[in-house]
This record gives C-alpha cells, structure tokens and sequence, in this order.
C-alpha cells in the first residue's frame, strides 16, 4: 500500500469514530443535563406556586399558564443548563416573552383559573435547539383533572407503577393548524406529595424547529476537528512522502549509473542521513566492483598472455621431440644438442608459468608483501640447484658461495626464490657455452648481498639503462629477448622493489652481467622463524 | 652406503620416474601412494622421507605434522603451489626442504643427497680432507702422512677451506676473515698466499681450485 493511501486510511479509521463518538458522549452528557434541567424546572415550578395552582384549580391547571402578554405572575427558578447549548427553560434571557428564569423565583402564584391558560406555541424562540417547557399534573391514578392534559405514555407509566420517582423518554406532537410535527423530552415524576390531583407531574421540553441546521449543531464542533486533525496531519506528512519518493527515484538514478551520481540528500534530518548512508554504501558497492573488474582484467590479460607466451616454447619442444623420435625410429643416435634444447625449453615454459603468476601477483595485488622469515643460504641452493640440470647441458659452469653463517631475511618466499631464481636462470640461459656463472651470498655489516655475475656477452650502457627502466607491466612476454634478458630480470627489479631491497644491474669485473641484491637481514633471534 | 628412502606421491608416473632416478643413483626406495597409508608407518625405518602435500587419504601438511611427533627423520616437501603459506607452512610443521614442480630429476637427487651428508659443524680437532689432514689444535698440517711447514696464515687459509670441504668460499671473505687484518688485505694478497698454499702442499694443492667468479674451494676427494 502507499503511504499516503495507508496515511488516508489511518486517518479515516481514528477520526471517524473519534468524531462519532465525541458527538455520543456529547450528547448523552446534553441529554442528561436536559432531563435534569427538565426535572429541576418541574419541581421548582410546582413547589413555588404551581401546587397551589394546581390543586385550586386541577381542571385548568396547566403550565405555563394561559395569560396575556407582560402578565409575570407566575415565576419560578430556571433550570440549569450545564453545556449551554440548549436554551434555558424560559427562553432566550430572563426578559423573553416565555421566561421566568431569573425573575427572582418565590414570587406568589396568584393568578389562578383561566387566567392562568396560554396557548402553547405562543412567542416561539428563534434559533437552534430552541425549546418550550410545559408541565401537566394528574392525580396518582395517573389521570388528570384537565381535560387538555395529553395522556400519560403507557411505558412511563407502568415505571411509575413500579415505585419510580422519576421516568423519561421522548415523545412526539402530530402536526396541527399547519404546524409540522414536533417532539421532545418528556418526563414524569412524582412529587413530594402523594396524593391530591398533582401528585404526579407530566414535564415536557418541546423542542422548536432550528433554523440552522440541527445536524450542524450537533456534529459541527467534532467535526470541525476532526477535519482539522485530518488537515494538519496531512500537511505535515504529505512533504515527508514526497521527499521518501525523491530518495527512491534518486536511489534508482544512483544505481543505474553504477553508482557514480550520488543520491542527492538535502537537509539534515533522518531522511537526509538515510540518503547519505546510500551514498556511502554506494561509493563502497562502486569500489568493490571497481577492484573486481581490475581483477577480473588483469586476470583476463593474465590467461591470455600465459596461452600466448606459453604457445612458442611448447611449439619448439614438440618440434625437438618430434625430431627426436624420427632419429629414434630410424635408430641413428638423438642429436645432443637437440635433447638439450628441448630441455631448455621444458625448463623455460615451467619458468615463464612461475613469472607469468609472479606479474599477475605483482600487478592484481594491492596487498603488501606477505612476509616469511627464511633462510637465505637455503634459498640460493635452491635457485642454484633449479638451474643445474640446465647449466650442465649448456656446458655452463654454475657455482654458488655461502658464508659460514646462517643468513635470514625477510621476504615473501616465492616471489623472492622467483627473483633470484631468475637472475641465475638468465645468467645459464644467455651466458656464453663454456662460460660461467658464479652465484654469491656475502654479508655487509648488516645487510645481505646476493650477487648474481656472468662472463657472457653482457650489455652495452644503453641496454643496461633500458634494463634498469624497463618494467613488466609494459612488457609483452615475448618481446623480451633482445638482450638476452627480460620479463624475468623486470620481475626481479619489481620484486625487489616492493620489498625495499635494493637491486643493480651493472656490468662486471670479469665481462657479462652483474645483478646484485641488497636488503636488511633479519634481526638475529626476532620473527617467526618458518624457514630450515 | 645405501640409504632407505620413502617416497610418498600419488601420480603414478611422477612417482615412477622419482623412484627410478633415485634408485640410480644408488638410493633405496619404497613408495607409497597414498596419504593414509602414510599417516600411520614408523617415520624412523628411513634415513629420508620425500613427501608430496596433494594426497589421497590424507594431507600430506597432516602427515608431515605426524611424523615430526614421532621423529626427526629429514623430511623434502614436494609442492605444486607457488602459495607461499603452503612452503611455510610445511616448514613451521618441521620439513627440512622444499621442491617447486617441475623440477629435474638430478636436482632432486642432489637435494636428497645433500640432506644425507649434512655435515654436521662441530668444531672438530682434527679435520681430514682427502689427502690432507688438519691438527687445529697442534696447528699441524699433514699431505698423506707427512707434516707440511705452513705460515700462520697460510694455515688458516686452509684451515677456512676445510671447514667447508667442497663449498666454494668467497675472496671478500677470506680476505677479512682469514688475512691479518693489520696490513693491507687485498684479493691479489690472497691469491698469493693461494699460490703459495697450493705450492705447499705438492700433489694434493690439486684439490685447491679457484672458482670461478667467487674465490677458492678444497675438494675433498682425492685428485690425482
């Protein structure tokens, strides 16, 4: 459901019933002050003259009674009128033509017999809710000396029978001479005497027709307010309902634009907040998806530069082996140097995979370097051990030295194995046949050295400076071999660099290529260490 | 001397030609195949375990967790994963070593018979290098029987190269380490004193070679 529509209907089921019921309660309390101003009226009127009148002369006695205009013979207290809505019993004010109210109560009732007739509906009040009072007496048999007196209606009666003092109700006048209809509240009770032809008092309030209307009169006040409740409400609600679809269209503006434009949130209230918690969670959806798709591309451009790369070498070893067989198969002796170079080859592809996955670390992760403690002397044996099956077909003198000591160093294992892995795997692959290639672990103070030296061709000045600018990233795979060096030597300088350690490419002493790495070794003692 | 080696990997050809190339190269050794199985054997029946950490049965990481309760038999990991937690793990667990695949067949023999002959590094009174016999304490040296006059220096040239028979040292470090540090040590003093050592020592100065791009090392096998 909408929410104005729930707001409607919220609306329409309190006031609804608030107002019916306002107007229930309201007019039981008027009825009840009616009645009670109505028995009041009664008593007062026959206890302050209206008895005498009555019982001398109980075949004319009717009140008011009969008499001309300006003749105030008779009066009596007014009833209350506790709401002030209905008129008091004498009329519009104490001077109006049918009213005894305020004429100063106990004044003696000394006008009798027909003097004391009036014609009833003489010198009606205007206005609504307007009323004429009249009281007819009857004797406790229930009937009266007067002739005039209408009869007792058989409900009240039988209460009265049953020892009641008091029984009310409504009645209603048949139209007459013209006049439509009338009604109004009746009640009779008896008095404080018991018997003689007044015992018992029929009190009627006619009610005069309205000129306004009655429905207004009684529903108007509640009404009104209720209509008021309704108003307000929906003045204060229906900007908050406006503002709610506001956000949800700038939500929806915000998410098809893959969270680039903000929702748009203004003021500083709840709904603002909310809008601003939208923009947040949507900079971090936008973020995240950001993060993915730089993954997802550098992982794409991963698998395709690893088929592609990966497509020669395997494309020449299947050329040596094909070779190979046909020599087998004609029984004539495998060439050497073919066997060997598809062994290079076999070698190189498991090292391009290595550096392939290295880059893709490098370049997808933001991560820092994920840290081991591990034993340098261990590391270049390995690096040294990876590369000597390969040396030795090539006729290649591979050497390592290690000092006495341990040396620890901090580093991610395999990118760091990776590195000097190929700073040896370069040296053997592009060194000279018969040449050498020397690989050193010193200490300095409290720094480690891992030297990496060749008596190959080695590089011109130019090369070496390309070499040191060169980067991995710009790097096709397969463009890397004009100087005998490339992807793996542009890993090792990334590698090093992300760990802060330092990595030269110079010439050396003996001819062909020095690469020398420089870093901090672990503290003695310090650190988790996780490697033999 | 024939040394028992375990070899636990699931790949059949793999495990095939590992068995094969270490039995060439005159080493003992069983396979299994399975990391259950593995799980439950007395680690100490070996002088080397080779273990793959992708098994059926059980993880190899668990198995390896097993045998280092029990013993402290060396233990090569082999591994697939470049993860680096995987190698670091299996060495916080107690492997001795790991090995990347792929690798030779001849690197992993090496690697095998390296942990083997781990010398151990006591500092021995006497050290014997071939045909040349070191008294440390006497500050003695003998060429098959027969005492040889060295310098001081001379002598812990030798010395230092002894310690480690067959590794190759490093010039920088023989020139701070083993040169008197008083006068001016420099590679080209070094090399005299080599020249001088190897002079000394007559037939068996062969087995002081110079290598290449590092320094100096002393064979310890016999050279004729």
């Amino acid at each position: 459901m909408r929410l104005a529509t729930r707001l409607a209907l919220t609306l329409l089921v309190t006031a609804l019933p608030l107002t019916v019921g306002l107007v229930f309660l309201r007019e039981r309390a008027a009825r009840s002050a009616e009645l009670d101003a109505l028995v009041d009226y009664a008593r007062g009127r026959m206890e302050s003259g209206g008895r005498e009148a009555c019982e001398d002369a109980p075949e004319i006695f009717q009140d008011p009674p009969f008499r001309l205009p300006g003749d105030r013979r008779f009066g009596g207290p007014a009833p209350r009128d506790p709401l002030g809505l209905g008129r008091g019993p004498g009329g519009p004010g104490p001077d109006g033509p049918n009213a005894p109210a305020g004429a100063g109560g106990a004044r003696p009732l000394r006008g009798r017999g027909p003097d004391f007739q009036q014609p009833p509906g003489r010198a009606e009040p205007a206005g609504p809710a307007a009323a004429r009072f009249e009281l007819w007496a009857y004797n406790p048999d229930f009937r009266s000396d007067n002739p005039a007196a209408p009869a007792l209606e058989p409900a009240l009666r039988a209460a009265l029978e049953r020892g009641a003092v008091l029984a009310s109700g409504t009645f209603e006048l048949p139209g007459r001479n013209g006049l439509p209809p009338r009604g109004g509240l009746q009640a009779v009770l008896r008095m404080a005497w018991t018997d003689g032809p007044c015992a018992i008092v029929l009190a009627r309030r006619i009610d005069l027709p309205a000129e306004g209307s009655l429905l207004l009169a009684r529903f108007g006040l509640p009404a009104l307010l209720a209509t008021l409740l309704v108003l307000v409400t929906l003045f204060a609600f229906l900007p908050f309902v406006r503002r709610v679809r506001a956000l949800t269209a700038g939500v929806r503006r915000s998410a098809a634009s893959g969270y680039v434009d903000p929702v748009g949130a203004s003021g500083s209230d709840e709904l603002t907040e909310l809008g601003r918690a939208f923009d947040t969670a949507g900079a971090q959806v936008r973020e995240q998806i950001e993060r993915l798709e730089r993954r997802e591309r550098s992982l794409r451009a991963f698998v395709e530069n690893t088929t592609h790369d990966v497509m020669l070498p395997l494309t020449v070893l299947q050329g040596h082996l094909v070779a190979l067989e046909r020599r087998a198969a004609a029984n004539e002796v495998p060439d050497p140097s073919r066997v060997r170079e598809a062994q290079e080859e076999a070698h190189y592809l498991g090292a391009l995979l290595e550096n392939l996955g290295a880059a893709a670390r490098l370049e997808a992760d933001e991560l820092p370097i994920e840290r081991h403690r591990m034993s340098l002397n261990r590391l270049i044996e390995r690096a040294v051990g990876r590369q000597t099956t390969i040396a030795r077909g090539k006729g290649v003198e591979l050497v390592h030295a290690l000092p006495g000591e341990e040396v620890e160093v901090e580093a991610d294992v395999t990118l760091f194995e990776r590195a000097v892995s190929n700073l040896v795997h370069n040296a053997v692959r592009y060194g000279r046949e018969g040449g050498h290639v020397a690989v050193v672990l010193e200490v300095e103070g409290d720094e480690f050295v891992v030297r990496v030296l060749d008596d190959g061709p080695g590089v011109s000045d130019e090369e070496l400076a390309r070499l040191h600018e060169r980067s991995y990233r710009t790097e096709s795979a397969r463009r890397r071999h004009p100087t005998g060096t490339g992807l793996g030597l542009s890993i090792a300088k990334e590698v090093c660099e992300r760990h802060g350690f330092g990595f030269q490419l110079r010439r050396a002493e003996v001819g062909g290529l020095e690469a020398i790495l420089r870093g901090p070794r672990a503290k003695p003692g310090g650190g988790n260490r996780s490697t033999a | 001397m024939s040394a028992r080696i375990l070899l636990v990997e699931d790949d059949e050809k793999l495990g095939r030609q590992i068995v094969e190339h270490l039995t060439e190269a005159g080493l003992e050794a069983s396979w299994l195949r399975d990391g259950g199985t593995a799980l439950g054997l007395a680690p100490q029946n070996w002088a080397l375990l080779i273990l793959d950490l992708m098994l059926p049965g059980a993880h190899g990481l668990d198995v390896l967790k097993r045998w280092r309760s029990q013993c402290d038999v060396p233990v090569l990991v082999l591994s697939a994963k470049q993860d680096a937690s995987v190698k670091v793990r299996a060495l916080e667990l107690g492997a001795d070593d790991y090995m990347t695949k792929p690798f030779w067949p001849e690197e992993l023999v090496a690697r095998v018979q390296a942990r083997l002959r781990r010398p151990v590094l006591a500092r021995a009174d006497r050290v014997e290098c071939g045909a040349i016999a070191l008294d440390v304490a006497a500050r003695r040296v003998f060429v098959g029987g027969a005492e040889v006059e060295l310098t001081k220096v001379e002598f812990e040239l030798l010395q230092a190269l002894a310690m480690r028979p067959g590794a190759a040292i490093a010039r920088s470090w023989l020139v701070q380490n083993v040169l008197p540090p008083e006068r001016d040590g420099t590679e080209r003093t070094l090399d005299v004193h080599v020249s001088r050592l190897r002079k000394k020592l007559g037939t068996a100065g062969a087995q002081l070679t110079t290598v290449w791009g590092i320094g100096y090392k002393l064979k310890s096998e016999d050279v004729a």
